[in-house]
């Protein structure tokens, strides 16, 4: 506790650009998924081998929950959603890794996927719609909720920045917290917990972009 | 609250390159086994639907093939139907026929026994009823007069044609010929005398004339000429009763 933990810990510098820890972990986490992806489908076929048959009912997984989501063809999502979820889990579950910290339990990883979302969302509704049409749902039901809908749009995903931020980083104090006073076995079953929330909260912060992105595409029953 | 704007941009850039990564060695290569899985799966199904026409179509081949062999069936047991009947109609006819020959035959042979039999019972009819008449005659003898049949013989010489008459006179005027009267039963010396003048009167000739008897002419008389005979006599009446009762082809 000689240091703040809200702030990341800087490991190097590239030059100029100071490498933290969370970054660092962001490229582990990034190697393995890009390793197992590769080593599952470099030899993609119909006929398989089991590491492809687990990408393939992951990814298809994935594509039948944006679909009922979103309501259309979840292709064009899935990269963006998908990849959300996978990097969230593996993020989230990173405690469980000696050593490891998740780096969602600092701001900024939440804030840089928020920050996605937010452009993202523009960027799917304007793609859908046309400009003109996206920018007219703000003036919906009236004109003078125009000020509201901007708000609720920074809101919803500071919230959604937040809420990531906010249980991660808590759980990871309490974990530090029950470490520092009761010894190693005790904080097992709280890591148990970390599990489940880390996946509860990839899912949440999944499932709240693609409603996003659904309601800004036109999404009937999201809106 | 501080925070690290580098480590925000980074994660953010670490995010997208991610989302590239992901989708270069994860979604497309998913999704491209996918797209192949479900063209397979289509292709299978337009193989089986292919397969299901091919097969729908050898059926109706097949079908139609059965309908042809079933047609083509029916129409040799018609023929052989009708070839059956046509033999059958030409046995039926010339049994037929051979019935109506056979029928035929035993009509005319009915017939012709029946014939025979009527005639033969005819016969004995004849035989039968000429033999009753010559019992009756013979014990009527005594009481017909030869007087009718001297009559009656008279008027015959007298209506035959002149040549005839002349015939049998030049037959009787022969040296040495006689006429002979032969009656059943033997005449009365007065009866004979009458015979002879009235027959004289007849023929022109006198003294030739013989009397004699024959019981076989049952009664009347015969005038017996060298070369002819005139003949009054129940037996040859009977004679020709028989034959009249014997059939027309007995007739004379």
């Amino acid at each position: 506790m000689e240091a703040n933990p809200l702030v990341p810990d800087i490991l190097f510098h590239l030059g100029p650009v100071p490498i933290s820890r969370p970054v660092l972990t962001t490229w582990a986490i990034m190697a393995v998924l890009t390793a197992v992806s590769w080593l599952g489908l470099r030899r993609a076929s119909i006929h398989g081998n089991a590491l492809q048959t687990v990408l393939e009912i992951v990814v298809e997984t994935l594509e039948k929950q944006v679909s009922e989501i979103i309501r259309r063809d979840p292709w064009p999502y899935l990269p963006l959603l998908g990849t959300l979820f996978i990097f969230l889990v593996l993020a989230n579950l990173s405690a469980v890794v000696p050593g490891m910290k998740p780096p969602t339990a600092h701001i900024e990883t939440p804030a840089a996927l928020a920050a996605i979302v937010f452009s993202s969302v523009h960027y799917f509704g304007i793609r859908s719609r046309g400009l003109a049409e996206y920018a007219r749902r703000y003036t919906r039901p009236n004109l003078l909720l125009l000020p509201l809908n901007v708000l609720s749009e920074f809101t919803r995903t500071f919230s959604l920045m937040v809420r990531l931020f906010g249980n991660m980083m808590s759980h990871a104090f309490v974990i530090a917290i029950v470490v520092f006073m009761a010894g190693l076995f005790l904080p097992i079953p709280f890591m148990l917990l970390g599990i489940l929330i880390g996946i509860i909260q990839a899912y949440i912060f999944t499932v709240l972009a693609a409603v996003y992105i659904g309601a800004a595409v036109g999404n009937v029953e999201a809106e | 609250m501080q925070i690290d704007w580098w480590t925000l941009a980074l994660q953010a850039i670490n995010f997208l390159v991610l989302v590239w990564l992901l989708w270069r060695f994860l979604y497309r290569p998913v999704k491209e086994v996918i797209g192949k899985r479900k063209q397979l799966a289509e292709q299978a199904f337009a193989d089986a639907d292919e397969q299901k026409s091919e097969a729908e179509a050898a059926r109706q081949r097949f079908e139609a093939g059965r309908a042809g062999l079933t047609q083509e069936r029916q129409e040799i047991l018609k023929k052989a139907h009708e070839e059956l009947e046509a033999d059958r109609q030409n046995v039926l006819g010339e049994a037929k026929g051979k019935a109506d020959e056979l029928l035929e035959a035993a009509r005319e042979s009915i017939a012709k026994e029946r014939a025979a039999a009527l005639a033969e019972v005819r016969e004995q009819v004849a035989a039968l009823a000429v033999e009753l008449a010559s019992d009756l005659l013979r014990k009527a003898q005594s009481h017909v007069s030869n007087s009718i049949f001297l009559e009656r013989l008279e008027t015959q010489l007298n209506d035959m044609p002149a040549d005839e008459r002349e015939r049998l006179q030049k037959d009787l005027g022969a040296d040495g010929a006689r006429l002979a009267v032969v009656t059943a039963a033997p005449l009365t010396p007065e009866e004979r005398e009458q015979w002879s003048d009235r027959l004289s009167t007849c023929l022109g000739h006198r003294d030739k004339t013989d009397f004699a008897t024959d019981p076989e002419i049952l009664g009347g008389a015969e005038l017996r000429f060298p070369h002819a005979v005139l003949k009054l006599t129940w037996a040859d009446q009977l004679q020709k009763a028989k034959d009249l009762l014997q059939g027309d082809e007995a007739a004379p």
